[in-house]
């Protein structure tokens, strides 16, 4: 691909983000995603799920702008429950509350929630100006990448989302096999004989992707909330001014060194297909505490606690979005959300997405990186007053979600069918949700069963059955051995510890 | 040797896999039975290792003492899950037989009301929903909203 190529696609993708429609959704997303990321059962994947069946009413440069947009914001709403509240609003936050909660009981709240929104503002934009960057370079390695090796990084993302996801990893593993295995139902693409559908003509097509997200994630949240019977947030806290803010912004300024390493982990784990975006914030606080000259401090109302996690959640988005888009594998369960939109669309993300539909591509991470600078401006003026949002009773709030999500799903194929499947795996969301499985591995396991078997039966075609002798698929399996060989060693440690 | 929820859970897995494991083998193709086999089996062994840690893995001390204490937490989890399960599994036989113009406000009142929220706000919220959703259908999509067994055609 010539470079005159990539410079038009800039200046397409620089055009497109002037189009009316897409700054409409993006707005609309930014708004969506911080209200949500407010509200701590809520926050993470439940707002992506529930406007995923809503997307084929939009066109691509609607649509995706407003995941994307959901996505990228939801971390810096759901970072001041974390220290306001000590309730983390999506999973990626969870690492700020170890010292933003203790610096509000220092009466350090504003200067924590400071801090926190310029790190993971800067970090996102940071990290996805440093995906666009990375484009070019992408293609060529992409370009080398055929049906044989894609086996082995489907794999590779199912091998990383069991091992990291969740505590137990042959829990991890059982629930993305699970998820494989699910994906199974419905016609098999080479043979055309239909595979555990009963004789039922509603399952031949297979199973579908809307129902199958809302029910593993928007009604067990909902039900969870429901069955606390009250306002989700029991804790008033009260901002302090604006200085105490402004000192916030400083410390992020003042620790850099520390913001650039954290950002840098984010950006790297969000790459790796299938690690997701909870690990990340945890990975930079181990690397701030470790590295830090005064240790002991960390747990107690540290503010480098609350820089390095928040710098690392918002930075995922920029590693994750460009694995996902050039190579077609969700880098966290958003991301596997995101590529479910791709598919509603009618796009196919992977290598050819970055030939085919360059300026696309380049819209969608400029998107990114522009909705992370919108948002953290929005939220230092309204901090105030959508923190209300946080006390919205679930008596309110258990009736909407339902109404949004299985009519939506109703919406997806016109199918009743699928509000009863859609109702059907929120139990086994709720029974995985309570029994320590991990969602997230049963979704990309779903997400990626098909694409599994399709690359596998091409292989198997064409380079017989020792297709896997090639250079980069030998370096896939020695990786997916490893990951697989840490995961082990390190759950033997955290038992001895 | 007491069996925990997990481990039922756990032998029910067990069970579905090798219900897929020997349904699979009947299938027509070796292609089409390849990956059914080959993962269930999977399944199959990662979820008798579970099993076997579960019932012969070393026990933390005071995990007995933790687990009992903690028992009627569960409980009171378990029924705040199966009340709200009750209301979504209500909601959904709504739709199915009335079809979701009479399911959105039945539901919608009918919850709000009983968790103490006041008629005209529950009616309001109700018509609020229920308008969005038609807003979202059929002017704006296109798409006819279910109408149930009952009342369809």
């Amino acid at each position: 691909m010539g470079e005159g190529i990539v410079a038009a696609a800039f200046i397409q993708a620089f055009q497109n983000l002037l189009d009316p429609g897409l700054l409409f959704f993006m707005f609309l997303g930014i708004f969506i995603g911080l209200a949500v990321g407010l509200l701590p059962a809520i926050g993470g994947l439940v707002p992506m799920a529930m406007v995923l069946p809503y997307m084929f009413l939009l066109k691509p440069l609607q649509g995706l702008p407003l995941i994307i947009t959901i996505s990228a914001v939801g971390y810096q709403g759901g970072s001041m429950t974390a220290i306001l509240l000590n309730i983390p609003g999506t999973e990626p936050n969870a690492a700020t509350l170890i010292d933003g909660f203790p610096m509000t009981r220092k009466g350090e709240a504003a200067r924590a929630i400071g801090a926190a929104l310029v790190s993971s503002t800067l970090g996102g934009f940071l990290a996805v100006i440093l995906a666009l960057v990375m484009v070019p370079i992408l293609l060529h390695i992409v370009m080398m990448i055929t049906s044989a090796e894609m086996v082995f990084v489907v794999l590779l993302g199912i091998s990383f989302i069991s091992v990291l996801a969740e505590r137990s990893m042959i829990k991890g593993l059982i629930s993305g096999m699970l998820g494989l295995l699910i994906s199974l139902i419905g016609y098999q693409a080479v043979t055309g004989i239909p595979r555990f559908t009963f004789g039922t003509m509603f399952l031949y097509d297979g199973l579908g992707l809307v129902p199958v997200i809302v029910g593993l994630f928007a009604v067990p949240e909902a039900i969870v909330l429901a069955s606390t019977g009250t306002t989700i947030a029991q804790v008033e806290t009260k901002l302090a001014g604006m200085q105490q803010v402004l000192q916030g912004v400083k410390d992020v300024f003042r620790h850099w060194w520390l913001f650039l390493r954290s950002m840098l982990i984010g950006y790297v784990v969000g790459i790796i297909p299938g690690i997701g975006g909870a690990v990340a914030p945890f990975v930079s606080y181990g690397h701030a505490k470790t590295s830090s000259k005064n240790p002991e401090k960390f747990g107690t109302g540290c503010v480098e606690g609350v820089i390095a996690p928040e710098s690392a959640n918002n930075a995922v988005l920029g590693g994750s979005l460009l694995t996902t888009l050039a190579i077609g594998l969700p880098g966290s369960a958003g991301m596997a959300i995101l590529l479910g939109a791709f598919v509603l669309q009618g796009l196919v993300p992977g290598p050819r997405m970055l030939t085919d539909h360059l300026d696309l591509s380049l819209t969608l991470l400029l998107v990114g990186a522009l909705t992370n600078i919108i948002a953290g401006g929005i939220c230092f003026g309204i901090i105030p007053h959508i923190s209300k949002i946080a006390r919205v009773p679930a008596r309110i709030l258990f009736p909407l979600i339902l109404v949004i999500a299985l009519t939506g799903t109703f919406f997806y194929r016109q199918e009743i069918g699928d509000v009863v499947i859609a109702v059907g795996f929120s139990l086994v969301g709720l029974i995985l949700r309570n029994f320590g499985y991990s969602r997230p591995a049963l979704l990309l396991g779903f997400v990626l069963g098909t694409l599994f078997e399709k690359y596998l039966f091409i292989s198997l075609g064409v380079g017989g059955p020792l297709f896997f002798f090639r250079p980069i698929s030998m370096a896939l399996i020695v990786i997916i051995i490893s990951v697989i060989w840490v995961g082990i060693l390190q759950g033997r440690r955290a038992k001895k510890a | 040797m007491k069996m925990r929820s997990g481990s039922y859970l756990l032998l029910a897995i067990i069970g579905v896999v090798l219900f897929i494991f020997f349904y699979s083998l009947r299938m027509a193709h070796w292609k089409t039975k390849l990956l059914p086999l080959i993962l269930s089996g999977i399944i199959f062994f990662l979820a008798s290792i579970e099993l076997g840690k579960e019932f012969f893995g070393k026990k933390i001390v005071g995990e007995t003492q933790a687990s009992e204490a903690g028992a009627t937490d569960t409980a009171a989890t378990m029924r705040g899950y199966l009340i709200a399960g009750a209301w979504v599994l209500g909601f959904l036989l709504c739709i199915v037989f009335m079809g979701f113009f009479v399911a959105i406000p039945l539901f919608t009142i009918a919850y709000m009301k009983l968790h103490g929220t006041k008629w005209w706000l529950a009616i309001l919220f109700a018509a609020c929903s229920l308008g969005l959703m038609y807003l979202l259908s059929e002017p704006l999509a296109g798409i006819p909203l279910y109408r149930g067994i009952l009342f369809g055609e």
